[in-house]
């Protein structure tokens, strides 16, 4: 929780600054490195379960002041698959 | 499936059950063909029992698993609470193997069925059919995403492979719902519901297993279910295909706080029993009513009853009136109650001596109770798995809802309040950490400060719950992800308990405040409300202290008095089928 991209919230989060948050918030759930996480692989593979998933939604809610569908993570369960639908919510910064 | 009428408390609620109770009879006439004689009998044959399933089809208990568009009566889910609890505290293998397991099942079909899956099996309940819930496989328990039973693609529709075991009513059920693997792809869009018409089933693709003997529910027919390329029409699937989990997890919301409130019937049988065991009996000298130990234990599960009454109530009450917060509340029930129903159940088993260990007898019913209501603690959602599901919710609520939002509304707790129609269209996979009934706690105990001098135990128990909810809100705002998944520690377990507890002092302070006005004077008196505070156990894995003296005595009078008027010990007092003691 030290990288300089959490420091950051709402739209002012450009798209890499959030594939970042993304990718270090689920690692942490996973107690793996976020290196390792592949944003084209569904996070199920890194064992990310269904209920967690639900609060990861709501963590990137409260992150980025939007609202989206709580099983968003279900439907889109990648990284950059959840990227595209946060996208859809509101524009990322550039 | 919403319909713009609400139906009345004052005429519907005690109406229905009163009807069951008195079809049913007195169950301790052993002239009663449906008492406890006949269903002791059933019980050590290991069969249901068959008379009281005839009186109940008589009764037409299906009609109140099936919503009025569809030709039943389920209105209201406190009312079948209700309902249910006169059968449970008669016979919990009625109450499970006929009833709950068809209710279950349908609620499935409720709320993601379709409109002709809707008919078919409303028909079948209004005919008194059997539909049982398949989603069990003894490998994977309540790790629903482990199931291995499967339904994929084939000619003609679906092909089912896979075996569920411990089933109710698997083998003379006519329609099973089933939860099945239809993507072997991982994730949770790879499940789907299914409902089985047995009819459909071509020969020679499925057999049934064994049945399953158990310890508790020993009537109840648990089976098991094999198939092997067996083609299943496309049209089985409830709902859209992939949302299995989904559904699932909306529909356990009803099922789990409804269940496990039918439960509370039992520890009414079991503590009319022991009270009526005890007096008649002269220990020492003296009735061993007289004891004050005797007499302590007595009112403490009085209280306990009271207690799971209240929070049971207000959760049901939620299914219709917050369905956005059950999916937290209805884990708390199930945690809540079914641990402190078991415990009063061991706790008058103590009292009972050898004569809870005896399978017959005037009292033989105590030892089925007691090993009926084990599957609190196990069925349809174990505990701990109630816990996992909260524990990912903890640092959102933390954020979200603890540090206080709107409390929840009067009409959550104001037992003459109407309530709309059982909103299946609107349940919700989760709550994402906003529920109002936390915030209640403290502002019903500051608008009611009448309380605090009242009984020292309600300011006692109230300051700690609000402190604790401080304590929680900084806790778990920090909790490291790792601690909220099944790798938690058994200290973040416990952060679910005490948050619970939260849950279950708001709902009992202010089902007291805003009914205090009710005409029955013991739910005015907030003598019970310190009971019920004094019996939550605020400390994981201790026993909650006994009650103060004034308060064992006030729940050992209320009790005495329910006992020899005849009338149910919950919160609202029922007529039962038994006459008066006294008069007999």
């Amino acid at each position: 929780m030290s990288s300089s991209a959490i420091e950051k919230s709402g739209p002012d989060l450009s798209a890499d600054e959030l594939t970042l948050w993304l990718r270090e918030r689920i690692a942490a759930h996973l107690a793996m490195s976020p290196d390792a996480i592949d944003v084209d692989e569904p996070l199920t593979t890194y064992g990310l379960d269904s209920i967690y998933a639900l609060t990861v939604v709501a963590e990137i809610e409260d992150h980025l002041g939007l609202s989206l569908e709580p099983t968003v993570m279900w439907d889109r369960p990648t990284v950059s698959g959840l990227l595209e639908a946060i996208a859809a919510e509101r524009p990322l910064a550039a | 499936m919403t319909s713009p009428t609400t139906t009345s408390a004052a005429t519907a609620l005690p109406h229905r059950a009163d009807a069951v109770e008195q079809h049913l009879g007195d169950p301790r006439d052993p002239a009663n063909p449906l008492g406890f004689r006949q269903i002791l009998a059933a019980d050590e044959r290991a069969e249901m029992f068959a008379d009281g399933e005839r009186a109940l089809d008589a009764y037409g208990l299906g009609a109140e698993f099936v919503p009025p568009e569809y030709g039943g009566r389920l209105t209201r889910l406190d009312e079948l609470v209700e309902i249910m609890r006169s059968v449970y505290r008669r016979d919990p293998c009625l109450g499970l193997g006929y009833g709950a397991s068809s209710f279950i099942a349908a609620v499935n079909i409720w709320t993601a069925g379709s409109e002709e899956q809707r008919r078919h099996v409303a028909g079948l309940l209004l005919d008194h059919r059997k539909v049982s819930v398949a989603y069990h496989e003894l490998a994977h328990g309540n790790d629903m995403i482990g199931t291995e039973f499967e339904a994929m693609p084939g000619p003609g529709g679906l092909v089912l492979n896979g075996r569920k075991e411990v089933v109710t009513n698997l083998q003379r059920s006519d329609a099973v719902v089933m939860f099945a693997r239809t993507d072997r792809g991982p994730g949770s869009r790879s499940h789907s519901q299914l409902l089985v018409d047995k009819d459909r089933i071509p020969a020679g693709r499925m057999r049934y297993l064994p049945r399953f003997a158990s310890s508790g529910m020993r009537g109840v027919q648990l089976g098991g279910i094999e198939f092997h390329d067996c083609p299943l029409p496309a049209d089985s699937v409830v709902g859209r295909p992939g949302h299995g989990l989904e559904t699932a997890l909306k529909c356990f919301q009803i099922t789990r706080t409804t269940l496990v409130a039918m439960f509370q019937g039992m520890l009414d049988t079991g503590l009319r029993t022991t009270l009526r065991h005890l007096s008649t009996r002269t220990l020492y000298g003296r009735p061993a009513t007289e004891l004050p130990e005797v007499r302590s234990v007595l009112a403490g599960v009085h209280a306990d009853l009271l207690l799971c009454d209240a929070f049971a109530t207000v959760g049901t009450r939620a299914l219709h009136l917050l369905p956005a917060e059950t999916p937290l509340y209805a884990q708390a029930v199930k945690y809540f109650i079914s641990r402190v129903l078991m415990d009063a159940m061991h706790r008058l088993s103590t009292l009972l001596g050898a004569h809870f260990y005896i399978r017959e007898g005037e009292h033989a019913i105590f030892q089925k109770l007691l090993r009926d209501i084990q599957p609190a603690g196990f069925g349809h959602a174990a505990r701990a798995a109630c816990q996992m599901s909260l524990l990912p919710q903890l640092p959102l609520l933390a954020r979200r809802s603890w540090p206080g939002v709107e409390p929840a509304p009067a009409d959550l707790f104001r037992l003459d309040a109407d309530l709309p129609p059982v909103p299946f269209d609107r349940l919700t996979v989760t709550a994402g950490g906003r529920e109002s009934l936390s915030s209640s706690l403290a502002a019903g105990l500051d608008a009611a400060p009448e309380l605090a001098t009242a009984h020292p135990v309600i300011a006692k128990v109230g300051a700690h719950l609000r402190d604790d909810l401080r304590r929680l809100t900084a806790e778990c705002a920090t909790l490291p992800p790792v601690e909220l998944s099944v790798a938690a520690g058994s200290a973040s377990y416990d952060l679910t308990h005490r948050y619970v507890n939260v849950l279950v002092g708001a709902a009992c302070v202010e089902l007291w405040r805003h009914n205090r006005d009710h005409p029955d004077p013991f739910l005015a008196d907030p003598a019970w409300l310190a009971a019920v505070l004094a019996r939550i156990p605020l400390h994981p894995g201790v026993q909650p202290p006994r009650l103060p003296h004034d308060l064992d005595r006030r729940l050992y009078g209320e009790l005495i008095e329910r006992y020899e008027s005849a009338t149910s010990l919950g919160l609202v007092r029922r007529r039962l089928a038994e006459p008066h003691p006294k008069e007999k």
